[in-house]
């Protein structure tokens, strides 16, 4: 995992498309690092279009959650939005466990993630 | 003839070495002197007969002709012999002293050189100019290290040369000192920094054995939120749990009470992240699930005559998401799965916040999923919790855990998974309900193999017996 990016950003239609590379994010230094990442976009621009890019994560610490929640408040706050992508059942069932799934915005893939923020 | 002018005089050089001789022009021109300069004492005694100088400074080891040969050429010429002659030496053999006697040089300065010392030795060798009948005398016998020499050379040169020759025997003396007091001093300053060193090892130690007890002692704390026994019976059933933090410190808890004469509570408890923070929370959560009824207590209130209230869960739920803001933790947030147990009816109310559900595993028939979807407590202040109730059947058994079960990794990062809990929980049925525990965590840590769980895992079961 070492000088490997856990997280590559690249801007699209005036939004963010944060494509998580990891198969796993437990570690904590790995949810960190995806935290600062995401946290330094909302730096440069409160009001953020961040679709977030999950297709190849297979499982995700509840730790996770916590740094997504944050991001979702904070962009909420300033005209922001979040959305994510590529969720796989694992994921998917931890969004749905813990009924984040109704607070997210939640889409297949990438180009319907860049649809639904459009919006 | 000296042509001194404005205080300055000239003076050649014999020096084979061209950086040294360019340095030793520097400190003589800056000096306010004109310098000529012989690569070897051939060259230095041409310019010397080309022009009288006023004063000779030359090396001694030189190809063609050495600094005693041209010495002694000069001191050997009437018309040259009172022009002062200082050789620039080493000194490192009593000899040396010899050999410029009998060159007839007049002072000795020993390299390397203080540029102060040469020029105050010039000075001093203008200010007592040469008889010129100085080097007529008759030879001189020197005895030195059992040796008799016969030298030829004037008193006073004589005297010049052994006054510089004890001079720079003084000087080095003092240098010698000098640096023996360095060494001294050097020698101090690294006794004191070893000292320091050692001194800062000795706190690291010392921090370090304090940091290892105050961990094991968060990790006692941590313990007593969990139940005294592995195995625990009551009048209406059994529990057994199992408990393995995946460091030192954990973010799971669990625990089970006796809240009144007709209930009983279960819990497990999730504090995201792990180690030191997340135990911390836990901790502070822990302080919260208590069946002391008192002003902290979320699970009981005082009662009218000394008696209880027991706190409806979605009610506990509700309570703790109101005081554990993520906010106010370092945005560490728990998940939480409770069952209010009644232990006349066997009716069960539960709830769950972000939690895996409850998995209920009927006497006879299929295990299933008590599945609840609420948010995890600390997420929003507004959330709203509920609760459902199931009604046990004596031989029914229930089985809270956390995450760290079902997400359990293998080599390939294939998870555990729903149905291999069921599974295992299904094939233990016929056990006691601690074997079955027991096995299921011996399962889980297997499916882990070589690294062990990355979460930790707990586990609590429990059997009504009606």
């Amino acid at each position: 995992m070492a000088g490997k990016p856990i997280l590559t950003t690249r801007s699209q239609d005036s939004c963010f498309i944060a494509e998580i590379t990891g198969p796993r994010i437990s570690e904590g230094e790995v949810v960190e690092a995806i935290q600062q990442e995401l946290t330094r976009l909302i730096d440069a621009d409160p009001a953020q279009k961040i679709v977030i890019d999950f297709q190849r994560v297979e499982l995700m610490s509840s730790a996770t959650l916590g740094v997504l929640v944050r991001l979702y408040r904070d962009l909420a706050e300033n005209g922001g939005r979040i959305v994510l992508c590529g969720l796989q059942p694992s994921v998917r069932k931890t969004f749905e466990l813990t009924r984040l799934d109704q607070l997210f915005r939640i889409e297949t893939d990438v180009a319907a993630g860049l649809a639904r923020i459009a919006d | 003839m000296t042509t001194q002018q404005h205080g300055g005089v000239d003076i050649v050089i014999a020096e084979d070495s061209r950086i040294q001789a360019k340095i030793l022009d520097r400190r003589l021109t800056e000096a306010g002197h004109r310098v000529r300069w012989g690569e070897n004492g051939q060259a230095a005694l041409d310019l010397v007969r080309q022009q009288r100088p006023a004063i000779i400074v030359s090396d001694i080891e030189m190809p063609t002709m050495t600094g005693y040969e041209f010495c002694k050429a000069v001191k050997g010429d009437p018309d040259l012999r009172t022009i002062p002659f200082i050789l620039l030496s080493t000194l490192s053999d009593p000899l040396d002293i010899i050999r410029g006697l009998d060159a007839g040089a007049d002072n000795y300065v020993t390299k390397p050189y203080e540029p102060d010392y040469l020029l105050g030795r010039i000075s001093s060798l203008l200010e007592t100019p040469l008889a010129a009948e100085e080097g007529t005398e008759p030879t001189i016998d020197v005895a030195i290290a059992g040796q008799t020499f016969k030298v030829k050379a004037g008193r006073q040169q004589v005297l010049n040369l052994l006054v510089s020759t004890f001079e720079n025997a003084v000087t080095k003396n003092q240098e010698l000192i000098q640096t023996n007091q360095d060494l001294a001093t050097a020698k101090e300053r690294l006794e004191r920094n070893n000292r320091e060193l050692q001194d800062l090892n000795d706190r690291i130690a010392a921090a370090n054995h304090q940091m290892t007890r105050d961990l094991e002692a968060a990790a006692r704390v941590q313990r007593s939120l969990l139940p005294a026994e592995e195995q625990l019976t009551f009048d209406c059933g059994e529990v057994a749990w199992r408990y393995v933090p995946c460091q030192g410190l954990a973010g799971d808890f669990l625990n089970v009470f006796k809240l009144d004469d007709e209930h009983i509570g279960l819990f497990v408890v999730d504090v995201s992240g792990h180690g030191v923070p997340s135990s911390l929370l836990s901790v502070t959560v822990g302080r919260f699930l208590t069946p002391k009824a008192s002003d902290s207590s979320v699970l009981v209130r005082p009662g009218e005559n000394g008696g209880v209230i027991v706190v409806p869960p979605v009610e506990v739920a509700t309570e703790l998401n109101r005081q554990f803001q993520a906010e106010d933790f370092s945005e560490l947030y728990f998940t939480f799965v409770y069952c209010l147990v009644n232990t006349t009816t066997g009716q069960v109310r539960y709830t769950a916040s972000g939690h895996p559900p409850v998995l209920r595993l009927p006497a006879s028939g299929e295990a299933g999923f008590q599945t609840l979807h609420s948010l995890p407590i600390g997420f929003f202040p507004e959330a709203e919790y509920e609760e459902q109730t199931l009604q046990l059947e004596p031989g029914d058994r229930l089985y809270l855990y956390s995450d760290g079960v079902t997400e359990a990794m293998d080599k390939d990062l294939q998870q555990f998974g729903d149905d291999a809990l069921v599974e295992v929980v299904t094939l233990n049925r016929s056990r006691p309900l601690d074997a079955g525990v027991s096995e299921l965590l011996e399962t889980i840590q297997a499916w882990c193999q070589p690294k062990g769980p990355l979460d930790d895992v707990s586990i609590l079961g429990f059997e009504w017996k009606g």
